[in-house]
């Protein structure tokens, strides 16, 4: 009983910050730079009943110039690293950049090549990575909410970051020294 | 069997056959350069088998040569036929088949581009896989290209064919779509509405699978495979397993054959309610996409929970699966149940709803002499009068034990690949049921640490269609692996199938056709 | 008209509750991988085994160190299935979100 009380108070907490973070609007263009598709089956995911992140005023947009944010796959191949760089400049700024999967993040299992460059960031400024192959929709989600946070961070400064406390792991640090 | 179209082939061409080896179910051929153009127009006319493959090797350090082999499926005999031709360094060029064998067309220009072998006589000699700023002279599949190679970009100038007329203009699409779809060109040339003239330009996706392949060791090259084309990983993992496991004779284990053949089922039970969820978007009918896209979402959830990945990745393994399912019998069997209880009502609901029916039917043809022409394969073939299956046709692992129908509708329209895609759900969850039910006992994989060199095709039938790998091993590692997904076969048919179309129904007949970008680009 | 209005009430609503209620991989999922530091030997098996070659072991100091980093990891758990003494898992953990790559990297060291 308590347990689930705590949940749904800490739950009813994120869901505010939630709505204060995106106000409500967030509009993602999602650019596959090379990916295997795995990434576009899990973006796609995102919109469906179960997922829905219609909910938090997220819409995939069809336009980079409808964009707030980037959502790239792959590890940006030679013949889509000039279309890539186009829809980075179409978007008008402030504008994040999240790289999706192992592959935009690092390369992945392709690594570099004569046909990939490894990696979202050596060709456009990532705001967020998020590492998974490919990752759950949940993992997107949550990446989703931090490259917001960054966002707003952006504008003003924020001491705490948010998600802490709230039963949901953040990201690890350097650990297990010894 | 087989061998009375090898007796065929012998008594028409035996003086300029020069060598054959048999290994399982595949003839070797090799044959003199100069007569291939009119064998395969025999093999393929007379005949009447289908060219499924062409691919080159680059054998200069064992055998001083390239070599082009061409790879005829024989369905009725389980067998295939490979007929191969030397090509010397000093003099790179071959004659081309395509003016006799349309389907040829995509694989000579690919060699062109990575091989750097000509293929005379070819009516399009444009490059495919390479775009106008990539330097002349760079061939990666060569062995002497060095994989980190960066090659510097150039001026140049792609020319798409023109259609010219009073009132015809050009829509330029992509590569950046706007649904959430990966890369890929289309130009159309319109006249009103109607579709009159459709070039695709694709390999956008090209990141040099086939080069990160060689050299690579066995156990890394299957997450290589699973990686060609993300949504038919298990198809391609298990083609390769399949290849390789044939070069080193290796029989899995009875169980890991029937868990290869439920986790390949799930993966066509989870891309065709993908497809049909995306043609109820594509018509604008949100119910009924809401529908079967809660109904994928069932089984991905299920897929994750069964081998902890949503798309089924990090099963296959050379020598068997590296898990096993049979713990989970009762939770399959229950939640594919429900899915087909809910699917079967949800079809027969979009069915009855004239707008979507209506919408659909005799949209986006292909003709069956096209899809014969062109190669087409899976369910697009299916749907265009074409009985090929590679489960029935070519049996893997353990669908011989298995009673299934492949289902066959002759219309060609996005109608007809629709129920063909339906018809196969609910045969795949069948043949689950079945596979669970008689799940042997014992080990679910073989330990290999040594792979003997040779060569061997592995193919399977993914949810677009026939997936082929040709694998030559060396020294343990891969020298070679030639990757054929379905959707290399089936783009080009896009350009028959949207004519006479109006561009709002491209959508459709592309997602009816439901081809992998990255498959095909690598 | 009526029938999709049966059809959704019988539905009913299906979409998750995440990120408000923590969704948890199920059991067997393959998500963050995590070393542990008195089981490894150091002995390399993982650094030739991973596919995307994201593991690797330098000395630094005069101390041996072992570094994932997770960031073009393809949690295929190759590293997991080699390790002869168990030192490397693939936790359920896949909120790994990151504002920058070093969040993206785990390591281990010992004094030579």
């Amino acid at each position: 009983m308590t347990v689930e009380y705590e949940i749904e108070i800490m739950g009813q907490r994120l869901n505010e910050r939630i709505k204060k973070i995106f106000g409500r609007s967030l509009h993602i263009r999602e650019v596959d730079a090379g990916s295997c598709n795995a990434c576009e089956v899990e973006a796609t995911a995102l919109s469906n009943p179960i997922y829905d992140i219609e909910r938090f005023g997220i819409h995939i947009v069809a336009s980079p110039r409808h964009a707030d944010m980037l959502l790239v796959t792959g590890p940006v191949t030679r013949n889509m690293e000039l279309a890539l760089l186009k829809t980075y400049n179409a978007t008008p700024s402030p504008k994040l950049v999240a790289a999706m999967g192992s592959c935009a993040c690092n390369g992945g299992i392709f690594g570099e090549t004569y046909a990939t460059g490894g990696g979202v960031d050596r060709y456009i400024p990532v705001d967020v990575y998020i590492p998974g192959c490919p990752p759950r929709p949940q993992a997107v989600i949550f990446g989703i909410m931090v490259a917001v946070d960054k966002l707003s961070q952006k504008k003003t400064p924020y001491s705490e970051t948010p998600y802490l406390n709230t039963g949901i792991k953040g990201t690890t640090r350097l650990e297990h020294e010894i | 069997m087989k061998t009375e179209y090898i007796d065929a082939i012998k008594k028409e061409f035996g003086n300029s056959i020069l060598k054959e080896s048999v290994s399982d179910n595949e003839t070797y051929l090799t044959i003199k350069k100069e007569t291939i153009v009119k064998l395969c127009d025999y093999i393929y006319s007379h005949l009447d088998l289908p060219l499924v493959l062409v691919f080159a090797t680059d054998e200069r350090k064992t055998d001083g040569v390239f070599k082009i082999h061409y790879v005829f499926s024989i369905d009725k005999d389980d067998a295939f036929i490979i007929l191969n031709i030397n090509i010397d360094e000093k003099t790179p060029v071959f004659n081309s088949i395509t003016p006799k064998i349309a389907a040829a067309n995509w694989y000579e220009r690919e060699i062109q581009d990575m091989f750097g072998l000509r293929p005379a006589g070819h009516p399009d000699p444009r490059r495919l896989v390479h775009f106008e700023d990539m330097p002349a002279g760079v061939y990666p599949l060569r062995k002497d290209f060095d994989i980190r190679t960066k090659p510097p970009r150039v001026e140049g100038e792609y020319v798409y064919r023109r259609v010219e007329g009073e009132g015809v203009y050009e829509i330029p699409v992509g590569p950046v779509h706007a649904g959430v779809i990966e890369p890929g060109h289309f130009r159309f040339s319109v006249a009103g509405e109607p579709i009159i003239n459709l070039e695709i330009r694709h390999f956008y996706t090209h990141k040099g699978v086939e080069k990160l392949f060689e050299n690579m060791s066995m156990d890394k090259a299957v997450f290589l495979a699973e990686r060609v084309s993300g949504d038919n990983s298990v198809a391609h993992a298990v083609a390769f397993c399949q290849a390789v496991e044939n070069i080193a004779g290796i029989d899995i284990p009875p169980r890991a054959k029937h868990i290869r053949t439920i986790l390949l089922e799930l993966e066509r039970v989870y891309n065709h309610l993908g497809d049909i969820a995306g043609i109820a978007t594509d018509v604008a009918f949100a119910m009924g996409a809401a529908h079967a896209n809660k109904l994928k979402e069932e089984v991905l959830q299920l897929n994750e929970k069964v081998t902890g990945s949503r798309l089924l990745r990090g099963m296959n393994a050379i020598g068997g699966v590296r898990r096993d399912i049979g713990d989970k019998k009762e939770g399959i069997l229950l939640e594919l149940s429900d899915v087909q209880h809910d699917f079967r009502e949800l079809i027969e609901y979009l069915m009855s709803i004239p707008s979507l029916v209506d919408r659909i039917e005799t949209t986006g043809r292909i003709y069956n002499d096209t899809a014969k022409g062109l190669h087409v394969v899976g369910p697009a073939a299916r749907a265009s009068g074409i009985d090929r299956d590679m489960r029935r046709d070519h049996p893997y692992a353990s669908y011989r034990d298995f009673n299934f129908k492949v289902p066959l509708h002759k219309a060609g329209d996005v109608l007809a690949r629709t129920v063909v895609r339906a018809d196969e759900v609910c045969e795949s969850i069948g043949i689950i049921e079945q596979a669970l039910w008689s799940l042997p006992e014992g080990d679910i994989r073989i330990k290999s640490s040594q792979i003997p060199d040779g060569f061997s095709l592995g193919y399977t039938e993914a949810p677009r269609g026939e997936t082929l790998y040709w694998v030559m091993t060396e020294n343990n590692r891969i020298k070679r692996c030639k990757v054929r997904d379905p959707s290399f076969c089936n783009w080009l048919a896009i350009e028959y199938a949207v004519l006479d179309n109006i561009v709002p129904d491209f959508p459709i007949i592309n997602k009816s056709l439901s081809l992998s970008y990255s498959g095909n680009d690598m | 008209m009526l029938d999709i209005l049966k059809k959704t009430l019988k539905t009913g609503s299906q979409t998750t509750k995440y990120p408000q209620i923590p969704d948890f991989a199920p059991a067997g999922f393959r998500g963050k991988p995590e070393l542990f530091a008195d089981r490894c030997t150091y002995c390399g098996e993982c650094v030739t085994a991973c596919p995307p070659g994201v593991i690797c072991l330098s000395e630094k100091n005069g101390d041996k160190v072992l570094t994932l980093s997770y960031c073009g990891c393809i949690f295929c758990g190759r590293c997991e299935e080699v390790c002869p003494y168990g030192a490397i898992k693939l936790t359920e953990e896949y909120e790994l979100a990151s504002k920058t790559k070093d969040d993206l990297i785990t390591s281990i060291r010992r004094k030579l």
